[in-house]
């Protein structure tokens, strides 16, 4: 520029100082957000990366809640299990006392009536509900998993929970997978509710074969729930694990959706005062040099 | 020369001073005024004979001074680079700032976004799916659904305004445009008239040029100089204003719009001349920056926002319709959109489940009905390839580079601009320090030819009053 006019001086002071406070608006807004990233055109990639860091977030906070629900279902069918077992070891207790010396027939009446409690008790166990739902039913929409006749009145499917990306665990065991299936000519070889009652019906008649064949019918029984127990039990851990590793995948997303959109506390601070030094030294230089004219030097 | 053609040389130089100063003193009163030029005071010798002849001559060297015109200072180049680039730097400018509008109305990324509305109507499902029989649950994402339709809803309708907007804002303008064409070709009449005439109409010219400058801004003109100090200017190389005669402009809607933009239902908006009908081309200037977010970034987004509503209905639909609802034999293939719905305006629930949470198809068909598979299916399609929020985050990823990359656009062409009209403004401004030179070159200039008159003055007095005395 070969001449410098007032307009021309003026212009560019002016220019100069709004750029000036613009850069330090900027930097004390970054500041007072602490975001780097405002809006999505402040960084184009920066903000794809954190949407996506945010999405992964969210859905890992969804895989939480469902793992947390998976581990309620679990822990509700292994105290279910647990008390079965218990209800059952006192069954096999009470065939062997009848088989032993009760011969007195109203002391077996007595076991009898001692085994069809058990039954109901172990009903009310493999009718356990978690969340209004009978958890043995598989998932059919029934008040019960089986009636008081021992019909099972579930189905045979898995209810399942997304615990992580790609990870989907069961968290029930069916009621025939547990208490065995409903065998209407062989009630030794039926289900526990068929069992517990030809048990009973054999203390009650004295017959003591039947009472050989309700013990071993007992151990089978016993067997199925304590295998599905330790099934349980080993999801349960899958559970725990993948929990577990949700939670380090998140703090470390947490980070990395940090190192994106935060700032940089330290450097954001120098970068604002630095700003606004500029600013105010372009004030006053504008201020000094805008006063000088050839006006002064005249008389 | 004659004893008295000395006082006339000095009368010269006092009268020719004084114009000086009277131009200097113009100059300075217009400093600070917006598209002022400053002038000059062209002096020539005057006195000698243009045609020395054999009797007519002189032996004198001059006679004095004269003002042989008085100059308005300003470089036609730069003027007409400055007002190019004001053209460019205008619509750029127009357009970077609609973009930010349309980039504020989809804040991402941020905790209220759309993006964060997919997440939470993804996770509404697997909720469901945790406990399928409960209505709480149902309910709970139908209304998630609801608020992410209304979402979409919304911003398809907030940018439907916004181009409302646009257009307006294009009309008026337009109609600006035909105001300013017409006040140009009025001062171009005065100024070829006062030209002709043999007068010097600089302050007429002057606000002629800031009106076209004006012009530039609206709408990316360019001119070119005509006869008698007077300017034409064309738009797309026809002529808006010639001489003194002006044409004007009307904003019309046309077909619909084209190419990848023609499901978007709107028509496209152009700049037709009145005379004839015939389209303007509008390449630059805050008008052609409107037209660009009526034609173009508008329906852009709103046509990105349809297919994110449409993979939306589809791809849960699809999966919707292959479960069932709570009542596993009547509650089977249905549909959870509209399938209706599929742009991002008329995005809704469907009529079958809108109401009913009931016959939300949580589970798969054929299984029990507290199933919840199909409804885990659905929660699994967030951030898969190609799902909605994925469809979502392609657009936003679109339109951050965009804004970006118009708002960088538009802050070098202001700089450029900017250069521009320093340039131009060094040419043509006033600079106080040259202006008070002048003005103590002139006062001086005025105090020696007052001397003269005065030294002439005594002269003559010698010869009149003290001469011939001899013996008296």
């Amino acid at each position: 520029m070969n001449r410098v006019t007032s307009t021309t001086s003026n212009r560019l002071m002016l220019a100069d100082i709004n750029n000036a406070n613009l850069a330090m608006i900027r930097a004390q807004q970054r500041l007072s957000s602490q975001k780097q990233i405002s809006k999505a055109s402040d960084d184009p990639a920066g903000s794809l990366t954190a949407l996506g860091h945010r999405a992964t977030l969210q859905r890992s906070a969804q895989f939480q809640r469902n793992a947390t629900d998976a581990r309620s279902w679990m822990v509700a069918g292994d105290t279910a299990l647990s008390s079965s077992v218990e209800e059952i070891t006192h069954v096999r207790t009470l065939v062997i006392q009848a088989r032993s010396g009760a011969s007195d027939p109203n002391s077996r009446e007595a076991l009898s009536a001692e085994v069809a409690t058990v039954r109901e008790s172990l009903l009310a166990l493999a009718n356990t509900r978690h969340l209004n739902r009978p958890i043995f039913a598989g998932t059919a929409d029934s008040s019960a998993a089986f009636d008081a006749a021992g019909n099972y009145l579930g189905d045979g499917n898995s209810v399942t929970r997304p615990i992580a990306s790609e990870v989907s665990v069961d968290v029930n065991r069916t009621g025939t997978s547990v208490f065995g299936a409903y065998d209407a000519a062989d009630p030794m070889n039926g289900n526990v509710f068929q069992i517990l009652d030809a048990i009973a019906a054999a203390i009650s008649s004295g017959d003591d074969a039947g009472m050989a064949n309700g013990i071993a019918a007992l151990d089978g029984a016993m067997d199925r729930i304590e295998s599905a127990q330790v099934q349980l039990g080993a999801r349960a851990r899958q559970v725990d694990d993948v929990m577990a590793r949700n939670e380090i995948f998140d703090i470390d997303t947490k980070q990395a959706l940090s190192e994106v959109e935060d700032i940089d506390v330290a450097q954001a601070l120098i970068d604002s005062s630095a700003k606004q030094f500029s600013y105010q030294a372009a004030l006053s230089t504008a201020a000094k040099v805008m006063q000088i004219s050839l006006l002064d030097f005249m008389r | 020369m004659s004893s008295f053609g000395s006082l006339n040389t000095a009368l010269s130089g006092l009268l020719t001073q004084r114009r000086a100063l009277d131009t200097i003193g113009h100059n300075i009163a217009n400093t600070a005024t917006e598209g002022f030029s400053r002038r000059r005071v062209e002096l020539v010798p005057a006195g000698q004979w243009a045609v020395p002849s054999l009797y007519s001559r002189s032996s004198v060297s001059g006679s004095g001074v004269k003002v042989a015109g008085i100059t308005r200072i300003r470089d036609e180049l730069l003027e007409s680079r400055a007002i190019r680039e004001h053209g460019s730097a205008q619509r750029l400018g127009v357009e970077s700032s609609m973009l930010s509008r349309i980039e504020q109305m989809l804040p991402e990324p941020s905790d209220v976004g759309l993006s964060v509305q997919f997440g939470d109507f993804y996770a509404a499902w697997d909720d469901l799916a945790n406990d399928p029989g409960n209505s709480a649950g149902r309910i709970a994402l139908l209304q998630q659904a609801r608020t992410l339709a209304s979402s979409l809803n919304r911003v398809s309708s907030d940018l439907t305004n916004l181009r409302n907007t646009a257009v307006n804002e294009a009309e008026n303008l337009v109609s600006q445009v035909n105001s300013t064409a017409k006040q140009i070709a009025d001062l171009n009449h005065s100024i070829a008239e006062a030209t002709a005439a043999g007068l010097d109409p600089h302050d007429l010219a002057d606000r002629r040029d800031l009106l076209v400058m004006d012009l530039a801004d609206l709408a990316g003109v360019t001119v070119t100089q005509g006869d008698l100090g007077t300017v034409d200017i064309t738009l797309g190389g026809s002529s808006l204003v010639k001489g003194s005669r002006s044409e004007s402009l009307k904003v019309a809607e046309t077909g619909p719009l084209g190419g990848s933009l023609a499901g978007v239902p709107m028509n496209t908006v152009e700049v037709q001349w009145n005379i004839d009908g015939y389209p303007a081309t509008i390449s630059g200037g805050r008008v052609a920056g409107l037209l660009e977010t009526a034609n173009g970034h508008v329906p852009r987004t709103i046509a990105d926002l349809d297919s994110v509503a449409a993979t939306l209905v589809s791809s849960v639909n699809a999966l919707h319709q292959s479960g069932q609802g709570l009542d596993t034999v009547a509650d089977v293939n249905l549909n959870f959109w509209d399938p209706a719905g599929v742009t991002a305006a008329s995005l809704k629930l469907s009529t079958d489940v809108d109401g009913n949470p009931s016959r939300i198809a949580a589970g798969a068909s054929g299984s029990g009905a507290l199933d919840a598979t199909v409804a885990q299916k659905i929660a699994a399609l967030y951030q898969t390839n190609g799902s909605a929020d994925r469809v979502y985050a392609d657009m936003i990823g679109r339109l951050a580079i965009e804004t970006q990359s118009m708002s960088q656009r538009s802050y070098v062409q202001n700089e450029v601009t900017n250069q521009a009209d320093d340039a131009r403004i060094s040419v043509s401004g006033v600079n106080l320090d040259e202006e008070l030179t002048s003005m103590i070159t002139a006062q001086r200039s005025y105090e020696a030819a007052s001397r003269l008159l005065t030294t002439i003055d005594q002269a003559l007095d010698t010869l009149i009053n003290r001469t011939g005395l001899v013996g008296r």
